[in-house]
């Protein structure tokens, strides 16, 4: 298979992939498609809380000082 | 110095991985996991990060919570350097759903709690990045290796300008410290990439 036709083929087997699912919160229920179906005419998730604090200060408002920061490890710090 | 021998190794062995989960019908995002089988906001794949403690190098993938995230984008590595002490953020690079590297960052300080260091020093760092890991990561390790070399003019810059945006900034507040802590400045540089088009341009330079 010449080089070019590798590319094209990497194309070609990327372009068959599903979409990887997003990630969700860990306080979203475990299968949240599957708990959506059990009440299909229910509320949009967002209005599960009406009277709560908007999706966004909820996800992490009183997040870690460093959000992206690596595991801490006893042996180097 | 990575020389076009060199490059064309770095896009081959690329290809070849990618190539390698997409006909097993995975994705580099779904690699990411590790095999993890939920994708859980803020948490880390490996839950302990990967880490190479002969080298230094480190990383992990991860999301932000989905509405604090670009659209399209899955999730990120963050590529680490630990040193006695202290450890450095190197480059993060975002994926697509279809786990597509699209997107390359750096960050400020507090992001991460690193020591940050000048670009000189980061640069040293990445070009230097290899990683002794086995298993199923293994694979997953070389892709990312591979896509640093591949991608080291962008990520070059981008370190630089990131130094150049902290110093300014620094000026501005009238305190580099209050810069490198500025909840205000989260990521500092990025640039988009186009990984298709980088694969064909080194791998059919050898061709032609």
């Amino acid at each position: 298979m010449s080089k070019k036709t590798t590319v094209a083929a990497l194309a070609l087997a990327l372009a068959g992939l599903s979409a990887a699912p997003l990630a969700y919160s860990a306080d979203a229920p475990v299968n949240p498609a599957g708990a959506e179906q059990k009440n299909p005419c229910g509320p949009k998730k967002e209005a599960s809380n009406p009277c709560g604090p908007a999706k966004k200060k909820a996800a992490n408002p009183c997040g870690p000082a460093n959000p992206c920061g690596p595991k801490k490890r006893k042996s180097s710090e | 110095m990575l020389t076009q021998s060199n490059l064309y190794k770095s896009a081959q062995t690329l290809v070849d991985i990618q190539l390698s989960y997409a006909q097993s019908g995975r994705s580099m995002s779904d690699a990411a996991l590790c095999g993890a089988k939920d994708f859980i906001e803020w948490q880390h794949y490996p839950s302990k990060d990967l880490v190479d403690e002969a080298s230094g190098y480190e990383f992990y993938y991860h999301s932000h919570a989905v509405d604090q995230m670009p659209d399209g984008e899955h999730g990120h590595f963050h590529v680490i350097k630990r040193r006695p002490g202290q450890f450095h953020h190197l480059i993060g690079v975002a994926l697509d759903q279809q786990g597509l590297p699209v997107r390359l960052f750096t960050t400020n300080q507090w992001v991460t709690g690193e020591q940050l260091v000048n670009s000189e020093l980061v640069i040293q760092f990445l070009q230097s990045f290899e990683m002794n890991i086995k298993g199923r990561m293994a694979p997953v390790t070389k892709w990312l290796s591979a896509l640093i070399g591949l991608f080291m003019p962008e990520i070059e810059m981008l370190v630089q300008k990131r130094d150049e945006k902290i110093a300014k900034l620094g000026v501005e507040l009238g305190d580099l410290e209050a810069a490198l802590h500025s909840k205000e400045q989260h990521v500092l540089t990025e640039c988009r990439i186009d990984l298709m088009a980088r694969l064909s341009t080194y791998l059919s330079v050898v061709n032609s």
